[in-house]
């Protein structure tokens, strides 16, 4: 499985304002326009589903962009 | 007539070094804010007395600036939250026609193509101006938010100042703020619940460390424990992820508050069981109101441990009442009536919600005879997620322009974090075919985030009555029962 190509694609699902020309994995959560605790939901668990893995708590706070989310995903695949 | 800016005023000149405000980027006193809302209010004395000025940033300095600036040149502040539709934001703007939307260029290039005759101007290019000063009269009106209306189209809440200096009293005699408190408020101030906030530490002189949002939950508890912080608000998800999952963590670094404030969004009980027994010396106070009629009701939990499902009594000179239905002697809905509640909606629309001073809130509850408040549902459908109102009509007006949707209907399912979230009941066209993920992907790039469904169920239809009309009330009843 291309995790990378995944990992955009979660945050295109969950970010409809989102496409291959503005998409950087690594923006941070504060620059996006509407990264909030809803869409932060949906993104770990669109990620959980995905590659089948948990996602603690602790691990889901720290994540700020989708590169800290592949890397996540990456050292539990 | 008192507006909040006396009070920056005041606290510029008892406390000019004392800083007053620290975001994630900025740190500035009680001198340089005043001497910035100054500045920033000589180029909005160009408009007449009762002109809109709308403004659309996050929680951050130049919203502060730009509010007080606004406030202090006697117009009305429209405050739209960044993470508006596009469609609410249209309508927003045709209901209240403002002079100008002040904002940051990011956001502008979200909205500017919407509607190219409004005045849009970034923040720092407006500050940088030189304006002519012509001071004229002050609105009595200090700002306009929109909240959802039992129709689809929003409702202008307009707030006098005299609403502001009320209900920031009362929070201040009630929870005992003073001007030593330094106040942690992760609440976006598009929110009457983070906009009290503020008032608040403005009133008394406060120091107030703002947060965007309460994303950064764990840096932001490091920040209560390393600023000595002695208030904190949040809303109940926030304190229910805290104390669910990191119980050590949150008693280490909040045993030094004095406070803990959160809204009436539905807290759950294990959550206020388990704030009451980690911090056992802090103070943990919800409240019941609305943008309409703020801060109507506090509940100190630690003083009435027995009446945990209640949100309190009505708060100093406020009137509650509850008006009941013929066959309903258990529940009827909340009128409020006090100096809290707002004179008139913006255009006078939506009168026959005020009458003689008493508010129609559509909130269902009851009173027990000690005069606590118990919040039982709603009047009518409207859904209540994390505070945040949803009339399930605007959601399914957004789903039914998708191809092939023969009839749907949005309801408010109870979810562990948010209090409630919404689920969507979709009925296709016979013989058609209609994917989950389109009708997710539309609302997402039709609706604000929190108004998305979290749940697509497909039905083969609806219960109705002998009439043929959808009977709302069984479809949630079906589903609660369900869930």
């Amino acid at each position: 499985m291309d995790v990378k190509n995944e990992i955009k694609k979660i945050f295109f699902d969950v970010f409809a304002n989102l496409n291959d020309k503005n998409f950087n994995f690594n923006e941070k959560q504060e620059d996006y326009l509407n990264w909030d605790s809803f869409a932060h939901l949906e993104l770990m668990t669109g990620t959980e589903t995905k590659f089948n893995i948990k996602i603690s708590p602790e691990d889901a706070l720290s994540i700020r962009t989708a590169q800290e989310l592949l890397e996540l995903v990456q050292s539990r695949i | 007539m008192t507006t909040i800016i006396d009070y920056l005023e005041k606290n510029k000149q008892n406390y000019p070094k004392k800083i007053f405000l620290q975001t994630e980027s900025h740190k500035i006193t009680y001198e340089e804010m005043y001497n910035k809302v100054c500045n920033f209010e000589v180029g909005l004395n160009q408009f007449k007395k009762k002109s809109i000025i709308s403004i659309m940033f996050e929680n951050s300095i130049e919203f502060v600036i730009s509010y007080l600036g606004i406030i202090k040149s006697g117009k009305i502040v429209h405050i739209i939250s960044p993470s508006i539709s596009k469609k609410n934001f249209i309508k927003q703007i045709e209901s209240c026609n403002p002079k100008m939307i002040l904002s940051l260029n990011k956001f502008i290039n979200e909205f500017k193509n919407e509607k190219n005759t409004i005045n849009f101007l970034d923040f720092y290019e407006f500050e940088k101006e030189n304006y002519e000063n012509n001071k004229n009269e002050n609105s009595d009106i200090a700002s306009l938010i929109y909240t959802s209306g039992t129709t689809s189209s929003p409702k202008g809440v307009q707030i006098k100042h005299s609403n502001i200096e009320f209900t920031t009293q009362n929070i201040i005699k009630v929870l005992d703020y003073s001007n030593c408190d330094v106040d942690v408020i992760p609440l976006p101030l598009s929110h009457s619940f983070g906009l009290g906030c503020l008032h608040t530490s403005l009133y008394i002189g406060s120091t107030v460390f703002l947060y965007k949002n309460s994303m950064n939950i764990l840096d932001i508890l490091n920040s209560i424990k390393k600023n000595n912080a002695t208030t904190f608000a949040a809303v109940p998800a926030t304190l229910t992820t805290l104390v669910n999952n990191f119980p050590e963590k949150f008693t280490e670094k909040c045993m030094g508050l004095r406070l803990i404030i959160t809204n009436s969004t539905k807290i759950p009980k294990d959550t206020i069981h388990k704030i009451l027994n980690l911090l056992p010396n802090t103070k943990f106070v919800t409240y019941y109101g609305l943008t309409e009629a703020s801060r109507s009701t506090f509940m100190i939990f630690n003083e009435n441990e027995n009446k945990k499902e209640s949100v309190g009594k009505a708060a100093p000179d406020v009137k509650i009442k509850i008006i009941q239905e013929k066959g309903d002697s258990k529940q009827g809905e909340i009128y409020i009536k006090g100096k809290n509640v707002i004179e008139n909606y913006w255009n006078s629309e939506f009168s026959e919600n005020l009458t003689e001073g008493w508010l129609k809130t559509g909130d269902l509850g009851f009173l027990d005879k000690e005069g606590f408040l118990y919040l039982t549902g709603r009047k009518d459908y409207i859904i209540n997620i994390s505070g945040e109102k949803v009339n399930p009509l605007e959601i399914e007006e957004v789903v039914k322009t998708l191809e092939n949707i023969d009839e749907v209907i949005a309801i408010g399912i109870d979810h562990k974090m948010f209090g409630q979230v919404i689920k969507l009941l979709v009925k296709i066209k016979e013989g058609k075919k209609v994917d989950s993920s389109d009708i997710l992907s539309h609302c997402k790039q039709n609706l604000e985030r929190f108004k998305v469904p979290m749940e697509v169920e497909f039905v083969p239809d609806f219960p109705r009555n002998e009439y043929g009309k959808i009977i709302r009330f069984k479809i949630k009843e079906n589903n609660n029962e369900n869930s």
